[in-house]
């Protein structure tokens, strides 16, 4: 392969190679990237959360009647529209619960515990009712909360809790976990974990999305209260058309709001899936930028030495030899790009994770980019050099 | 070494029909120098690019070498070109981009030598010609006469058995012209046969045998009277050749 005197003669043309150098590297650096933070956002959305997010809907209600400010009433209420909720045919499930999956947030708090060396910080959620079925998540350690477990008067705090497992195996690794002891500061009551679930997952800060604990209380008062709902496949149309005309007929003095929690899920992710569309679009229009800047460095080579090219096909080069040397000459000024590019995707990424994403760029990302710039280039460079073996060897004796 | 006999050649474009070369016969032997003169537009350029390979003809016939090249492919021409034939340009047509040694070595590589190979035949070009001094520098840092030495080291790199010199003095002046054709008769002396195309007389004589095309038909200067390939001399070649 003649690439000695390729890249002898590339040097002097250096600000034209250069400047297709530059744009094969930055291609690289941003297209890889882009993939990363692309993958990213998919990972996350296809992170299950274990719940049965399709079949989930949360009623909430705000009440204007006057007799919602005795919390009395609104104790035998709640337990009066649960039955109400529970009645509607295709209902599988229904609990009280400030916690709803996918609204990306809710509430945390910082915790101690018997043996973990240190504090850690957990999302907290008060739950009553048949929460983890209608989350549709198993208990599969312990046992799951019963009505015994809430106190009667809601100003004691509550004494059990029901943790995830990747929580549980954070604070004791394999231990059994059962009996354990956890605390959010002295003085404050201790509780004991009475059950594990398996599965659960709620996108959260400080990485925390797979780190809770359910309590056992209420998540009502006299000024509202919210119901996670949980249906059969199939029945959440016909279930969500009847829930609020059955609230209403057991206290008409209130308003609602009803959210689908797939909804909620999109909503979550709707930033996650835009960013997807403008960083696909990026990379599209940076990789098509690049192909058309070779196609036009390319074709200017070719233009530029049409009487070379009829003087090397004199001298013995065959067709062959030509669309090879144009070929050769293009995947050296990729390569080069290329190599650059390796340090501006690495480059990017570690200020990206600094100032945007904690995302790390994997090696396999940048090779497939450059295996993708590497057949842009190539394809790019196949026309013009196509045309360059067209260029017949009797150009050489003309003398324009 | 080169047979043409009863050559056809014509351009053709939608309206116009041009016959450039028209019935060519021509023999030349092995060693021997021979120039060919004629007007511009009589088709001594459309001979030159025929006898190289460097174009096709329409009909006729070739014998290069004891080998029929009529109806060869063009890997085959290319693969002829580069081993038996030696091209000198009239504007040298180095390549601006590559140095010295590199555009010696360009008709080497595609006859795919090994590099050790083409460094000794490379060397002992540009030493022949006396520009081993200059190998890393580009044509551009190189007079006229330099480039055209650089252009014939390309050639004798090759060691062809047929150099085919296209106007070689044409960019030259008077002092460079003698000296490449001192060149390029030392060449010929060592065996290698030269078809020189030229519009210079005085490089001309320097041959063998002095041939004059017109109208696309050849004749022998030394023997006026006989139109090469065509039994009777048209009026204006005639004219010319008295």
């Amino acid at each position: 392969m003649p690439f000695g005197p390729i890249i002898r003669a590339m040097r002097h043309n250096r600000m034209r190679f250069a400047f297709i150098i530059l744009e094969i590297a930055i291609t690289l650096a941003i297209v890889t990237n882009a993939v990363n933070m692309i993958l990213d956002e998919r990972k996350k959305m296809l992170q299950p959360s274990g719940f049965d997010d399709d079949n989930l809907v949360s009623i909430a209600y705000q009440p204007f009647a006057p007799e919602f400010k005795e919390q009395s009433y609104v104790e035998a209420l709640v337990q009066k529209d649960m039955r109400a909720i529970h009645s509607i045919p295709g209902v599988k499930a229904v609990a009280t619960t400030y916690f709803l999956p996918w609204q990306g947030g809710g509430s945390s708090g910082v915790w101690k515990t018997d043996r973990f060396n240190g504090k850690f910080q957990a999302q907290l959620y008060a739950a009553r009712g048949e929460i983890f079925q209608t989350l549709g998540v198993k208990v599969t350690q312990g046992r799951a909360f019963v009505e015994t477990d809430t106190p009667v008067d809601s100003n004691v705090p509550t004494r059990v809790t029901i943790i995830s497992r990747a929580l549980a195996k954070k604070l004791w690794g394999n231990a059994n976990p059962i009996g354990h002891v956890i605390t959010n500061g002295e003085g404050a009551t201790p509780r004991t974990v009475i059950g594990i679930i398996d599965d659960f997952y709620n996108p959260y800060a400080w990485n925390i999305g797979e780190f809770v604990l359910f309590t056992p209380g209420r998540a009502y008062d006299t000024t509202g209260a919210v119901f996670l709902v949980r249906t059969e496949p199939g029945a959440m149309k016909s279930v969500v058309a009847q829930l609020e005309p059955r609230l209403l007929s057991v206290n008409p003095g209130r308003v609602f709001r009803i959210v689908k929690i797939s909804d909620l899920k999109d909503q979550y992710f709707s930033g996650g899936k835009l960013v997807i569309r403008a960083m696909t679009a990026i990379i599209i229009i940076l990789v098509f930028i690049t192909a058309l800047g070779i196609m036009g460095i390319s074709s200017l080579a070719v233009a530029e030495r049409t009487k070379q090219i009829g003087t090397r096909r004199a001298l013995g080069a065959t067709r062959a030899d030509i669309l090879k040397h144009f070929l050769l000459e293009n995947w050296l000024v990729t390569t080069a790009g290329l190599i650059l590019g390796v340090i501006g995707a690495y480059g990017l990424n570690v200020l990206l994770v600094s100032k945007l994403s904690d995302v790390k760029m994997q090696w396999e990302l940048v090779a497939g980019g450059m295996v993708l710039l590497w057949i842009n280039g190539l394809m790019s460079t196949v026309p013009a050099a196509m045309r360059a073996t067209l260029v017949p060897p009797s150009i050489a004796t003309r003398s324009v | 070494m080169l047979e043409m006999t009863h050559i056809k050649k014509i351009y053709r474009t939608i309206s116009i029909e041009t016959h450039a070369l028209e019935d060519l016969s021509l023999s030349v032997k092995a060693g021997e120098f021979v120039s060919v003169t004629g007007p511009s537009g009589s088709g001594k350029t459309t001979f030159l690019n025929v006898a190289g390979l460097l174009d096709t003809f329409d009909s006729g016939s070739y014998i290069l070498d004891g080998k029929d090249v009529s109806r060869l492919s063009d890997r085959e021409m290319s693969q002829i070109r580069n081993r038996t034939i030696g091209f000198v340009f009239q504007s040298f047509n180095l390549i601006p981009d590559l140095n010295v040694f590199d555009n010696v070595d360009v008709p080497l590589r595609y006859r795919g030598l090994p590099a050790t190979e083409r460094k000794a035949r490379i060397e002992n070009a540009l030493s022949m010609v006396g520009l081993s001094a200059r190998v890393r520098h580009l044509p551009s840092q190189l007079s006229g006469g330099q480039q055209q030495r650089v252009a014939i080291a390309r050639v004798l790199a090759g060691d062809p058995k047929l150099i085919l010199a296209d106007e070689p003095t044409g960019n030259l002046d008077s002092a460079m012209s003698r000296e490449i054709m001192d060149l390029l008769g030392k060449i010929n002396d060592n065996g290698t046969t030269i078809v020189m195309v030229t519009h210079n007389a005085e490089c001309s004589e320097r041959a063998h045998r002095q041939l004059h095309v017109f109208d696309g038909r050849i004749a022998d200067v030394d023997r006026p009277r006989v139109v090469l390939g065509s039994p009777v001399a048209t009026p204006g070649l005639t004219a010319t050749l008295n």
